[in-house]
């Protein structure tokens, strides 16, 4: 590997972890948010959260991936007459990712809070604290601990499905691996598959380190 | 000034008919103890007092202020919001059969948070206040152990020191004893009893005959969502008047 297929790789990596963490960020806030609306006693938001869910885990990635990139543009165009200007494939990309996460993600949540034990909302609420307050301080510390390794899971899924987005035309490693190997040189490949290795190895032990550290009281 | 006043007070869940019409006071100092079959209403009539069960109808009166307030209907007269119910029950402590302690948060940090997180109150204070009721309950040495390490009755005694430390004026116990191997029981009737000795005022769900006998001012015999009979100890338990009191006092006894 010469010094210009080394940078390539450089930037390659770099494209392909600004994709997964910019999506597990946006995908986990809105995750919260989907979780919440799941729960919520209001049934339109009760609705709406459940057919989000239903249609994104019922769907594969990539073609709500292509769907971001070349239908929502289209779409945009067809309801306001006016066109999409500064429509990227990586945000398209970041967009699908994210919304993705969010439903796989928020269901992860969902479950992580109904599993704590009713006895707590309880105690929180006998000694004086909101629904607000009970989350905030009782329920969420419990539930995060609990959502570690799921979290940890999905950062690692959404690192290596940013892959598909080089469908659209983002270089990032395996596009930049392709490039290389195009001429027979299939080392590359190889090279692209011991990065990911080495990432998602990193991510989970990290992760496995955070889960002990805060599992101190049990 | 009544501390509990509770009036026509009905709470079914769903078709099932939990409480049928319950009427009773309690006055400042009592020790209450509701004794009666598993299932007939015990639980949840400590619930519906410091509103972790909403009523079906009826009345509830804590320090002589209406906290909830349903007609025969069920509709709700005081539309209060949940900042002022909690407000209004805020004299109410409550410990529960199966401790409910937070379990990601110290000895320590399990009294502190109520009181820092509701009331916004002084740390320095909450902290010092925490660490005499430890003291109280004997565990001032378990301060910054995690609940998971104490036994059954540690715990116990912790989260009677956590509801205290919200300086309740009533305490509500429902079958504090129930989930404790028994030789555990002891060490958390004993607090109990100091604290009856102080003269809080407490409502205590509980099958220790003996305890009640000793500590209650006044015994409450619940069957089928009914107070069947009610009246002191040597009343209740050396001469009660109703049949399924008797039927209850003899099964007990075996
Ligand atoms: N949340 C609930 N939903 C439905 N039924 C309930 C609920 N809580 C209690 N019950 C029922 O109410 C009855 C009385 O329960 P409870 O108050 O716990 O009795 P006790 O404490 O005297 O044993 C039982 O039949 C119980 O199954
Ligand atoms: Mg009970």
């Amino acid at each position: 590997m010469n010094q210009q297929q080394f940078m390539a790789y450089v930037e390659g990596t770099m494209i392909t972890l600004q994709l997964t963490f910019i999506s597990v960020i946006l995908g986990f806030i809105l995750a919260f948010f989907v979780a919440v609306m799941r729960m919520s006693k209001n049934k339109i938001l009760k609705s709406i959260s459940w057919v989000y869910v239903w249609v994104i885990r019922g769907t594969p990635m990539f073609l709500q991936i292509l769907i971001a990139y070349f239908a929502v543009p289209i779409i945009y165009r067809n309801m306001t007459g006016q066109v999409l200007s500064n429509w990227s494939a990586f945000g398209a990309g970041v967009g699908a990712l994210s919304l993705n996460t969010a439903a796989y993600t928020s269901e992860v949540i969902r479950s992580g809070i109904e599993s704590i034990d009713k006895g707590q909302w309880e105690a929180a609420q006998a000694l004086g604290m909101t629904k607000a307050q009970a989350m905030l301080k009782v329920i969420a510390p419990q539930t995060l601990k609990r959502l570690i390794p799921p979290f940890s899971n999905e950062l690692t899924t959404i690192m290596k499905d940013t892959s598909l987005i080089s469908t659209i035309g983002i270089t990032e490693l395996v596009k930049t691996s392709k490039g290389f190997a195009a001429s027979g040189a299939i080392r590359f490949y190889f090279f692209c598959g011991a990065v990911y290795l080495v990432m998602t190895t990193l991510t989970t032990v990290f992760f496995d380190k955070v889960e002990k550290i805060a599992g101190k009281y049990e | 000034m009544s501390m509990i006043n509770v009036e026509n007070l009905k709470k079914s869940f769903g078709e099932l008919e939990v409480l049928k019409s319950i009427n009773f006071t309690v006055e400042k100092g009592e020790v209450v103890c509701i004794i009666g079959p598993s299932g007939s209403g015990k639980s949840t009539l400590l619930r519906c007092l410091n509103q972790l069960e909403i009523l079906t109808s009826g009345k509830i009166y804590i320090e002589d202020k209406l906290v909830a307030h349903r007609d025969e209907q069920g509709n709700d007269q005081l539309n209060l919001p949940q900042k002022e119910v909690i407000n209004l029950c805020k004299d109410l402590g409550m410990v529960f059969q199966r401790f409910n302690l937070f379990p990601h948060k110290t000895v320590l940090g399990n009294l502190m948070l109520a009181p820092m997180t509701v009331r916004k109150a002084d740390e320095a204070k909450t902290k010092a206040k925490a660490l005499e009721l430890l003291g109280k309950v004997g565990l001032a040495d378990k301060a910054d152990e995690y609940p998971s390490r104490l036994s059954g009755g540690q715990q116990q005694r912790v989260a009677i020191a956590r509801a205290l430390c919200m300086e309740p004026n009533i305490m509500l116990f429902d079958e504090p004893t129930s989930a404790l191997d028994p030789e555990l029981v002891g060490e958390v009737l004993e607090v109990m009893k100091d604290l009856a000795k102080e003269g809080m005022t407490m409502v205590v769900v509980t099958h220790e005959m003996s305890f009640a006998r000793e500590v209650a001012t006044r015994v409450i015999f619940m069957d089928g969502g009914y107070i069947v009979e009610e009246g002191t100890p040597e009343e209740v338990f050396d001469n009660p008047k109703n049949d399924r009191t008797k039927d209850f006092l003899r099964k007990v006894k075996n």
